[in-house]
């Protein structure tokens, strides 16, 4: 009977130790690298077109630099583009990163579990919206 | 097309009288046929003689036996009348047909990339700038270069509305281009009713 609980016992360990250990993954300790899927712009009419991220001039993949507090992509040439971090916070198994940015208020939050990311910004009449994902960098 | 719009002509009792005109009561058929053409060949003569073939589309027929010159004479005197009345003139139908013609291709037809926004005419007007955008290519990429920003870089209210105006500006266009080929086309009937009228009076057949 105790083979048969420590045998038990240690196969939880196996599956459960990970799955812990994995659930804090995307919680802000670690870098993280994100892409950005699908997206949907919406006007004051509202009217929304749905597109890409190239179609909202935003590169297919950035990084997170939570250290930099920074979130940036590097475009072919070489150059970059970023955004500073102004609020970091959590809630209910979200991250959530907040600025401000050349008129834009926006948000990124990522499920702290899954990856899965949605930004939206707003401002000038105007709103995007993002799905992604990210994965540790 | 001239001789079979003709051919009823020929066979009108117009014809008679115009034979009885020229003192010859018992034309034969060969000088029925020979004035057929001789008519048929007028009317041509008139379609090749003035530009706009469409004011040619009257058929006019010299009743009373009118000599070369004098239809020549006629027809200018009419056609000077009928512009004069009608404000219409098939010569020079219009700048408008020009403008018509002259009205740019829409914005955004040069813009192949991106295409992947819905939508309608908005969503055109909107998916040119998406186009340009796409791939860090052209001006959306100059935007990005110009700012450096990433997430505040989405595309600009600004953009998406000049680039609607430009759609605007295109569709008034075209309206107005084709306000004006619809009062061209009226002016037009205007016209010919005027020279039938005019001719008529002169003592020809017109139809």
């Amino acid at each position: 009977m105790r083979l048969v609980m420590t045998t038990f016992g240690f196969l939880a360990a196996i599956v459960l130790v990970p799955a812990a250990a994995l659930a804090g993954a995307y919680d802000g300790s670690s870098g993280l690298i994100c892409a950005s899927l699908d997206t949907a712009h919406c006007v004051a009419e509202g009217e929304c077109a749905t597109g890409r991220a190239a179609s909202v001039n935003l590169p297919q993949f950035f990084k997170i630099d939570f250290e930099a507090k920074t979130i940036r992509a590097e475009r072919p040439d070489g150059s970059e583009r970023s955004s500073p971090i102004e609020i970091m916070s959590h809630d209910q198994d979200h991250l959530v990163l907040q600025g401000v940015q050349e008129g834009l208020g926006w948000s990124v939050v990522i499920d702290e579990t899954t990856g899965h990311m949605t930004i939206a910004a707003s401002g000038h009449g105007e709103a995007f919206i993002v799905f992604g994902a990210c994965t540790l960098d | 097309m001239a001789a079979s719009g003709l051919r009823p002509a020929c066979r009108s009792e117009k014809i008679k009288r115009w034979d009885k005109a020229r003192g010859n009561t018992n034309m034969d058929r060969k000088g029925v046929l020979r004035g057929c053409l001789g008519a048929a060949f007028f009317v041509a003569v008139c379609a090749a003689a003035a530009p706009p073939v469409r004011a040619q589309e009257l058929f006019i027929y010299p009743a009373q036996g009118q000599n070369e010159e004098q239809q020549s004479r006629d027809r200018f005197e009419c056609h000077s009348w009928s512009v004069q009345q009608t404000g219409f003139d098939p010569s020079n139908p219009g700048s408008q047909q020009q403008a018509a013609a002259n009205v740019p291709p829409p914005p955004g037809q040069e813009a192949p990339k991106g295409g992947l926004l819905q939508g309608g005419a908005r969503g055109a007007a909107v998916g040119v700038v998406g186009g340009a955008i796409a791939g860090n290519a052209g001006k959306g990429a100059a935007i990005g270069a110009a700012t450096g920003a990433l997430l505040g870089g989405m595309r600009r209210s600004d953009q998406r509305r000049q680039q609607e105006q430009q759609q605007k500006n295109y569709d008034a266009q075209v309206r107005a281009a084709e306000a004006q080929q619809q009062a061209s086309a009226g002016g037009r009937q205007s016209y010919n009713r005027a020279m039938t009228a005019c001719l008529e009076a002169r003592g020809y057949s017109v139809s």
